[in-house]
C-alpha cells in the first residue's frame, strides 16, 4: 500500500439507508468531508426500523445521523 | 545522636511503610483525580513512591480527545486486529455465550438501553457459524470502547481497514455516558470461554484476561507505536506463561515516562526503572536473584528505546548477551531519541532529520549509517534476535514467544512509529511500519541459533516482501516500493524532496529525492543484500551498489578537505625549496651529513 | 589464639588483610556479589569469586552467586537488581569505579535498598593517574544518600563489614565500609575472626529481613517517574529513613560491642580527657596519629590526643563538638584537596558542627567558643604519613605564625617543616624490609613469614610496596612482628633485618636505611666460602656493616629453589621460600619462644599447607625449601667483616 493511497482519517458525518431500483436496500458510512465512504452490511431488521422512522440499534450508540434515500431522518444525537 | 534506643522493623512493617496498597488506590489516587494532588501529605508512603499494579485503569481520558470509535458489529469479522493494535488498551473484545448474554441483558431496566447493548454483538463466522457446525453452541462477539483510556487516534479504525466496522465519531457527553454504559456491561460479562480462544490464532490471545496485563492509563501520544509494542509484547509472554511469572525492568525514555508517571501504572506485573542505559545488567540483577530462589522458569523482560540499547547501554546489553542468561530484551526503535525531544540515535536512518542532526544550509541531516543492533547482537553466541514489528502482529507475536522460550537470552527489536519526532499521523503506526518493511528501511529478521549450525539455517527473512529482490514489487499493479517511497511519507525526510512544499503541516514529500536520500537508498539497499547474503537468498536482481560510506555530502566535504590538504602540502614544498627558511633547512641538513662522514672516517 | 575479652562467642585469631577481612565476612552472610576489577579492591571480588567457585555455602546453607560485569556502572546496576529482588548482596570498589557508579548509588538509596559496597579508597585519576589510597573517592559519593563508615585497620574493615550491615539493614539505608586501599586492603595484621553463630545471630537470614519488590505475587511499580506534584514530596519523606540511621548505627554497634566485648562508636577519642590539642583523621593514618600522641605523652609529656571519624554518615556532628570543645585547638588531616571549597569536606563539616553548637541548633548542648581550627591535605595517593607529620601538625598548632591550612609529606610552601620522626612501633617490636625481585616470591614469603608469626601468637603487619611494578623489577615488602597490637601505618623506617634477595639493591637502592644498631641483613649469594662473600660486598657498605655491627647472613637461595622445584616454573618462584628457613633460625625475636625444630616445622607445615595443600608435590617442595633454609645458611663471622678496612669508596648516606 503507498502512503497516498491510505484512508485518511475521517470522521462520520451520516450513515445513508438507500432502496436501489431492483428494491434492494444499500447503507454506507458518510465520512467527514464525503470523500470516505464506508459500506454497512445491512443487519436482520434494521429496514423495517428505518421504515419505521426509528433509528437502528446499533446507531443507538453515538447517535450519529441517519439519512434515507437522501432524507434526514434522524439528526446527529436526536434519539 | 544520643542513644536513643532503637527498634528495627519487621518484615511486615517494612511492607507496610513501603506501599500501602489500600490507602494508595484510595487516597492517593482520590487526591489526584480530584484535587490536583495538592493536598497530598509529604508522607512515608511517598518516599519510595512505589505505585501498586494498575493503577492506570483509574485514569480517565475521556476529555482529552474529541472523536471515538464507533463499532459497526455487522461488517466486523472478529479478527481482533483493532484490539491488538491499540496503543492504550482502550478497545477489547469479548465472546460470550447467548444464554450468559441475555441473562445479563435481562437485568437492564431500560428497553433502549438493552437494545443498545444487545446491539454491540455480532454472529460472526468466526465465533458463531463455525461452532455451530461442528455442533457447538456459538458465541457472539463484540468489540467495546473504554471511553476513559481512548485517545482517539484512530489507529483501530486503521487496523480494520477493509473490514469497515469501525469509524470515527464525534462524542459529547451524552454520548460519553453511553460509551460508558456500554464499557461497564462489557466488564458484568463473563470472560470470554476458553474454548472461544484457539491456540493456533494468535490474534485471539487478547480474548483472555491473561494477557491484559498492560491496562491503559499510560501517558503516550496518541497511537504511540511503542506502547502497542509493550501491549503486545506483555499478551503474548502473559499468555502463555501466565501473569503470575512474569517481571519487567525498563531502561528511561519515552516508555518509562508515559507508563510509570506517579501515580498511574499501566502494568499488572512487577515492574522497575533503575536508569537509562543500565536496564540489561539491572536485569541481570534480578534474573540472577530470582535464579537463587528458584524462579528460573519466570520470564523476566528488559524494555528500553534505540538510545537505550544501541547507544548509552550498548556495553551492558552485550554484557547480558554474554551472561547467557534467560533474560529477553525488548527495543522499542524509534530510531531517534524521542523522549527527549527527537535527537539522533545511531539508530536513525541516514539522511533522516532530527535534533543534532539537523538539515541545513550545509549539512543535511544525519551523514552516518544506521547502526544494525540486530546484525551486531547475532555475533554474539547464543542468542535469539528478531526484528519486527506490530503491524506484522503474527510475526511480531511468533518471535515474543520464541524469545520466551529460547533458554537464554533474547534481543528483539521492534519497529516503533513516533508520532511527532516521524512526522506522521495519528493513527499512521500501523500503516508506517508496514512500509518500513516493504520498503527495506527496517526488514523482518528472525535469528533462531537452535535452526542449526549455519548462518544460513539461522537467518530466517520469512515475511518480507519480494524476499529475493532488491525492493518490493507489487504484483497487481507492478510498482516497486524502495526507501524512497517511504521517506516520501514521513516528515522527518521532507527536505529531502527537493520541491515546493505547499504547507508545512503536509508530511508527504514532493519533488524529487536529494542525493543525500539516494544515498540512504543506497545504504538501506546494502543492508538489505547483506541480510539476503546472510540468509543465503540470491537476490533476483544483479545491479551492484557501490559500498556506502557517508552520506553524499559527508563525502563532498571530505573530497574538499582532501583538496585543501593536497594545496597546503604542495603551498609548503614550494616554500622548502626556495625561501629563505628553505636554504637554512638545506644548510642543516649538509652539516650533519658532513659530520657523519668525519666519524665514519674515523673509525 | 584464644578468646579476647568480653566476648561471648569463641574466636579464632588469625592473619589476614583487610580485603580478605571483609570477604570473609562476606561470604558468611551474603547471597551474593557483584564486580569490576579496579585496584585496590580486585582482591576483594577474586576472593569472593573463589568462595563461588567452590561452590560454598552462606551461613544460611544458600549458594553464593558471583557476577562480573563489563564496568562498575553495571556492577552496581547488577546490584541494584539483585537487591530489589530481595537479595543480599555486595560489591567491592575504589576509586575511578566508585565514581562511574555514582548515578546507580542514588537509584539505589532513593529505592532504600540496604546493599553494603566495600571500598578501597583511591584517589581520583586527575593530573594523573594513582592506584593508592586516597579519600578523594568516597568523598565524591558522600552525598549520594548512603551511610559511610571508615575502618583503620584488617580487624576493623571485617568488623564494619557486620555493623554496616546490620545498620543498612534496620534502617533500610545502604552503607559504604570504607578501607584505605593498600594500606589497609594490602596489609596483612592480625585479625580476630568472629564466631559463625554470632554472625548469624547478629545479622538475621536474609529473607526475614529482605524485601522482594519484583515479587510477581504481589506485582508493584518502582523506580516511577515524578513530577512538580510529587518529586519533591518523596524526597523530602526519605527522610523517614534517614532519620532512624543514627539510631540504628549507634544500636549496631552497641549490639557488636555486647556481643564481642569491642568498643566501637560513631568517632574514637583517644587520649582526649585532659588533651590542650587534638587530631582529626579518619582511616588508617588516625592509628598512626594514636601511636604518635601516645609517644608524646609518654615521652614528651605533651597532652595531644586523637579523635578518629568513624562515621562520616551520618555525621556525628554533636558527638564531636563534645569531643573537640574543650581544646585549645586541632587540626584536621584530609587524603584529599579541594581547594576551590569552603574547606576540605570533614573540615568543612566539621566547622559547620561547631556553628551549630554556637547557635545552640538542636541536637547540640551550647558552647560559647571555638577551639582554633587547622585543616590540612596529606596521604594522597598514599604519600607517606610518618609520625613527623603529626609532630610537625602540633609543632603548628603551639607556634605563634603558623599555617592555618598546611600540607605533609612533600616540600612546598603550604608544607609544615618537619623535625624528628620518632620510632612509635609497639616497645620490642621487630621489622624486616626485604629488597627483592618481583616473580621471586618473597611477597608471598613475606605473607607466609607473617602468617606463621601470627599463629606463634604474635602481632603481625605486612605488605609489599606496590608500585606499578611488574615481574623483574625490584620489589620492597616489610614486616613488623610485636607483642602489642601494631598501630603504625606509615613506611617502615626502622628496620631490624634487611634480608636482599636482590643481588642489584646495593647499587639500586640503599639496604641500609633505617638498619637499627646490630641488625642483620641476609644475602643470597652463588658462594659458599664467607670470605668470598664478603669481598664481594661493596666497601662503603662493608664500612657500614662495621660500624653499625650488622650480623651478615647468606645463602644461594636460587640454587635451593632449582633443586628442590618440582618443575620449571618453580625454579625462580621458589627462591622466597627458602628465606622462611633463614627467618627462622636467624631472628633472635624467634629464638626467645625456645621451640623444638619438630614443633617448628609442624607450624611451618600448617601455614605451607593453607597455601599449597591443593598441590602435593609444591606443598613437600616448599618445606624442603624451608628446611634447608633453616639448616644451610651461613654467618659472615664477626672476623672476616672486622679484618678487612681498605676503604674504597665514599660511604653511603645512612637514609
Ligand atoms: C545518563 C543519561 N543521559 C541522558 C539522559 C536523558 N535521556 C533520557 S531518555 C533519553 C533518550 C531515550 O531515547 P531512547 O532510548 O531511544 O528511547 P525513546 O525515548 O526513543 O523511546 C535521554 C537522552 C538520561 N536520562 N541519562
Ligand atoms: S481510537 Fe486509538 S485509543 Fe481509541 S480505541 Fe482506537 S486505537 Fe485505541
Ligand atoms: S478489526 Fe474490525 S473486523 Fe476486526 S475485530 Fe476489530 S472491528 Fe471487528
Ligand atoms: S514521543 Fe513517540 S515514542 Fe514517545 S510517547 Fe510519543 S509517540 Fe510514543
Amino acid at each position: 500500500m503507498k502512503v497516498s493511497e491510505a484512508p485518511q482519517r475521517r470522521s462520520i458525518h451520516y450513515i445513508e439507508y438507500r432502496q436501489t431500483e431492483n428494491g434492494e436496500w444499500i447503507s454506507e458510512k458518510f465520512h467527514a468531508d464525503c470523500e470516505l465512504v464506508m459500506e454497512h452490511k445491512i443487519a436482520d431488521g434494521e429496514i423495517a426500523q428505518i421504515e419505521a422512522g426509528e433509528r437502528p440499534d446499533w446507531t443507538i450508540l453515538g447517535l450519529p445521523e441517519i439519512r434515507c434515500n437522501g432524507e434526514v431522518i434522524k439528526e446527529y444525537l436526536e434519539h | 545522636m544520643g542513644k536513643v534506643p532503637f527498634f528495627a522493623p519487621t518484615l511486615e512493617e517494612r511492607l507496610e511503610t513501603a506501599v500501602n496498597i489500600e490507602d494508595f488506590n484510595n487516597r492517593i489516587l482520590d487526591d489526584y483525580d480530584r484535587k490536583g494532588s495538592a493536598e497530598l501529605e509529604a508522607d512515608v508512603q511517598t518516599a519510595r513512591s512505589i505505585i501498586p499494579a494498575a493503577s492506570g485503569s483509574y485514569r480517565d481520558f475521556s476529555y482529552i480527545a474529541t472523536e471515538i470509535p464507533l463499532y459497526d458489529p455487522s461488517n466486523c469479522v472478529g479478527c481482533m486486529e483493532c484490539v491488538i493494535e491499540c496503543p492504550d488498551t482502550a478497545i477489547l473484545g469479548k465472546v460470550v455465550e447467548p444464554d450468559a448474554l441475555q441473562s445479563e441483558l435481562d437485568q437492564v431496566d431500560d428497553s433502549r438501553d438493552q437494545r443498545m447493548l444487545r446491539s454491540r454483538f455480532a454472529d460472526t463466522q468466526k465465533y458463531f457459524s463455525t461452532f455451530e457446525k461442528k455442533g457447538e453452541e456459538g458465541g457472539l462477539f463484540g468489540i467495546f470502547i473504554d471511553p476513559t483510556k481512548c485517545k482517539g487516534c484512530a489507529e483501530c479504525v486503521d487496523a480494520c481497514g477493509d473490514h469497515q466496522a469501525l469509524s470515527m465519531v464525534t462524542k459529547t457527553d451524552e454520548t460519553l455516558k453511553q460509551f460508558q454504559e456500554t464499557f461497564d456491561f462489557y466488564n458484568q460479562l463473563p470472560d470470554t470461554p476458553k474454548r472461544f480462544i484457539s491456540d493456533r490464532l494468535l490474534t485471539d490471545m487478547m480474548l483472555s484476561p491473561d494477557s491484559l496485563l498492560y491496562v491503559g492509563g499510560a501517558g503516550s501520544c496518541a497511537g504511540c507505536g511503542e506502547a502497542t509494542a509493550l501491549r503486545m509484547m506483555t499478551a503474548a509472554t502473559g499468555f502463555v506463561h501466565g501473569p503470575e511469572n512474569f517481571g519487567m525492568v525498563a531502561s528511561t525514555g519515552c516508555n518509562t515516562v508515559y507508563t510509570s508517571t506517579y501515580p498511574y501504572n499501566p502494568y499488572t506485573i512487577p515492574w522497575a526503572n533503575s536508569l537509562f542505559e543500565n536496564g540489561a545488567t539491572f536485569g541481570m540483577g534480578v534474573r540472577s536473584r530470582w535464579n537463587q530462589m528458584g524462579w528460573e522458569g519466570k520470564k523476566l523482560w528488559v524494555v528500553g528505546g534505540d538510545g537505550a540499547f544501541l547507544d548509552i547501554g550498548f556495553q551492558s546489553l552485550s554484557r547480558m548477551i554474554m551472561s547467557g542468561m534467560d533474560i529477553n530484551v525488548l527495543v522499542l526503535d524509534t530510531q531517534v531519541y524521542s523522549n527527549t525531544g527527537g535527537q539522533a540515535s545511531t539508530a536513525s536512518f541516514m539522511s533522516q532529520r532530527s535534533d543534532m542532526a539537523w538539515h541545513g544550509k550545509e549539512l543535511k541531516g544525519k551523514r552516518e549509517n544506521r547502526k544494525e543492533l540486530a546484525n551486531i547482537c547475532m555475533m554474539h553466541p547464543n542468542v535469539y534476535v528478531a526484528q519486527t514489528t506490530c503491524a506484522h502482529f503474527n510475526h511480531f507475536y511468533r518471535c515474543v514467544m520464541e524469545a520466551n522460550e529460547y533458554d537464554g537470552p533474547a534481543v528483539i527489536i521492534a519497529y516503533s512509529t513516533c508520532q511527532p519526532e516521524h512526522g506522521v499521523a495519528d493513527n499512521a503506526a500501523m500503516k508506517q511500519a508496514k512500509l518500513a518493511v516493504d520498503s527495506r528501511a527496517f526488514p523482518l529478521i528472525v535469528y533462531d541459533p537452535r535452526k542449526g549450525d549455519t548462518m544460513k539455517e539461522r537467518l530466517d527473512l520469512k515475511g518480507n516482501p519480494s524476499v529475493q529482490s532488491d525492493w518490493y514489487t507489487i504484483r497487481k499493479t507492478g510498482e516497486t516500493i524502495d526507501f524512497i517511497d517511504f521517506a516520501r511519507s514521513e516528515y522527518r525526510f521532507h527536505k529531502h524532496f527537493l520541491g515546493e512544499i505547499e504547507s508545512p503541516k503536509i508530511t508527504a514529500g514532493y519533488g524529487e529525492p536529494s542525493p543525500e536520500l539516494l544515498a540512504s537508498k543506497e545504504e538501506r539497499l546494502a543492508n538489505w543484500r547483506l541480510l539476503q547474503e546472510l540468509a543465503g537468498i540470491k537476490s533476483g536482481e544483479t545491479a551492484k551498489v557501490a559500498p556506502v560510506k557517508q552520506s553524499a555530502a559527508g563525502s563532498e566535504a571530505a573530497a574538499k578537505q582532501k583538496a585543501a590538504l593536497m594545496a597546503a602540502r604542495k603551498a609548503r614544498k614550494a616554500s622548502t625549496s626556495g625561501d629563505e627558511g628553505g636554504a637554512e633547512a638545506n644548510k642543516q641538513k649538509a652539516a650533519l651529513l658532513a659530520k657523519l662522514k668525519a666519524q665514519k672516517a674515523q673509525k | 589464639m584464644g578468646s579476647t575479652n568480653g566476648s561471648h562467642f569463641p574466636e579464632i585469631t588469625t592473619t589476614m588483610d583487610g580485603a580478605q577481612s571483609v570477604v570473609y565476612v562476606e561470604a558468611k552472610i551474603t547471597q551474593g556479589a557483584c564486580a569490576y576489577p579496579i585496584t585496590s579492591s580486585s582482591k576483594m571480588g577474586e576472593e569472593y569469586e573463589t568462595y563461588v567457585a567452590d561452590g560454598v555455602t552462606n551461613l544460611w546453607e544458600q549458594k553464593l552467586q558471583f557476577m562480573e560485569l563489563e564496568s562498575e556502572h553495571s556492577a552496581a546496576s547488577t546490584c541494584e537488581g539483585f537487591a530489589l529482588a530481595g537479595g543480599r548482596v555486595t560489591n567491592f570498589t575504589s576509586g575511578q569505579g566508585l565514581i562511574l557508579m555514582k548515578e546507580v548509588l542514588y537509584t539505589i538509596s532513593g529505592k532504600r535498598l540496604p546493599i553494603v559496597f566495600h571500598i578501597g579508597a583511591r584517589a581520583l585519576t586527575s593530573h594523573s593517574l594513582n592506584v593508592h589510597a586516597g579519600h578523594d573517592d568516597v568523598m565524591g559519593v558522600a552525598d549520594c544518600g548512603w551511610g559511610m563508615i571508615f575502618a583503620k585497620n584488617a580487624q576493623e574493615a571485617g568488623d564494619f563489614a557486620l555493623i554496616s550491615r546490620r545498620a543498612a539493614e534496620d534502617s533500610d539505608t545502604p552503607f559504604f565500609n570504607v578501607q584505605d586501599g593498600f594500606l589497609t586492603t594490602h596489609t596483612i595484621e592480625t585479625v580476630v575472626l568472629r564466631d559463625d553463630e554470632m554472625m548469624r545471630q547478629y545479622i538475621g537470614k536474609p529473607e526475614e529481613k529482605l524485601l522482594n519488590l519484583m515479587d510477581t505475587a504481589n506485582p508493584l511499580m518502582v523506580g516511577a517517574v515524578q513530577n512538580q506534584d510529587s518529586y519533591m514530596k518523596g524526597k523530602i519523606a526519605q527522610r523517614h529513613y534517614y532519620d532512624q540511621v543514627p539510631a540504628a548505627l549507634q544500636n549496631a554497634m552497641d549490639e557488636f560491642n555486647q556481643l564481642n566485648g569491642t568498643n566501637y562508636s560513631m568517632i574514637e577519642e583517644h587520649n582526649m580527657e585532659n588533651a590542650e590539642y587534638a587530631i582529626v583523621a579518619m582511616g588508617g593514618a588516625s592509628e598512626t596519629a594514636m601511636a604518635t600522641v601516645d609517644y608524646m605523652r609518654d615521652v614528651w609529656d605533651t597532652n595531644v590526643g586523637v579523635v578518629n571519624i568513624v562515621a562520616f554518615r551520618p555525621f556525628p556532628g554533636p558527638i564531636i563538638v563534645e569531643a573537640l570543645k574543650n581544646v585549645k585547638a586541632f587540626s584536621i588531616l584530609e587524603r584529599m584537596d579541594n581547594p576551590l571549597a569552603q574547606s576540605n569536606p570533614l573540615t568543612t563539616e566539621v566547622k559547620s558542627a561547631f556553628v551549630d553548637a554556637m547557635n545552640g541548633a538542636p541536637g547540640y548542648s551550647k558552647i560559647d567558643q571555638v577551639p582554633k581550627m587547622f585543616s590540612g591535605a596529606g596521604g594522597l595517593g598514599s604519600r607517606d604519613i610518618r609520625p613527623a607529620d603529626f609532630i610537625s601538625m602540633v609543632e603548628n598548632m603551639r607556634a605563634k605564625e603558623s599555617k592555618r591550612f598546611f600540607v605533609i609529606g612533600i616540600k612546598h610552601d603550604l608544607a609544615l617543616s618537619v623535625g624528628l620522626d620518632p620510632d612509635v612501633r609497639p616497645e620490642g617490636s621487630f621489622s624486616m624490609r626485604g629488597h627483592s625481585v618481583g616473580g621471586f616470591g618473597s611477597v608471598s614469603t613475606n605473607k607466609a613469614i607473617a602468617t606463621m608469626v601470627g599463629e606463634l601468637g604474635y602481632h603481625v603487619q605486612a605488605y609489599p610496596k606496590y608500585g606499578s611494578e611488574k615481574a623483574g623489577l625490584p620489589t620492597t615488602y616489610y614486616l613488623t612482628i610485636s607483642r602489642e597490637p601494631i598501630r603504625t601505618h606509615s613506611e617502615l623506617n626502622f628496620v631490624d633485618f634487611v634480608p636482599m634477595n636482590d643481588t642489584n639493591a646495593f647499587h639500586t637502592t640503599n639496604p641500609f636505611a633505617g638498619l637499627q644498631e646490630k641488625g642483620m641483613i641476609f644475602l643470597q649469594t652463588p658462594m659458599t666460602d664467607p670470605q668470598e662473600v664478603w669481598d664481594a660486598i661493596p666497601a662503603n657498605a662493608q664500612e657500614i656493616v662495621r660500624k653499625k655491627h650488622i650480623q651478615v647472613v647468606a645463602l644461594d637461595t636460587k640454587a635451593i629453589a632449582l633443586e628442590e622445584a618440582p618443575s620449571p616454573q618453580y625454579n625462580q618462584v621458589m627462591q622466597g621460600v627458602v628465606l622462611l628457613g633463614i627467618f627462622l633460625s636467624k631472628v633472635p625475636f624467634l629464638q626467645g619462644l625456645n621451640m623444638a625444630e619438630e614443633e617448628l616445622f609442624d607450624q611451618v607445615y600448617k601455614v605451607l599447607d593453607k597455601n599449597y595443600g591443593h598441590r602435593p608435590e609444591s606443598l613437600r617442595a616448599n618445606l624442603n625449601c624451608v628446611k634447608r633454609g633453616y639448616h644451610e645458611v651461613f654467618e659472615i663471622p664477626r672476623g672476616i667483616i672486622e679484618i678487612t678496612s681498605i676503604v674504597r669508596s665514599l660511604p653511603l648516606a645512612e637514609n
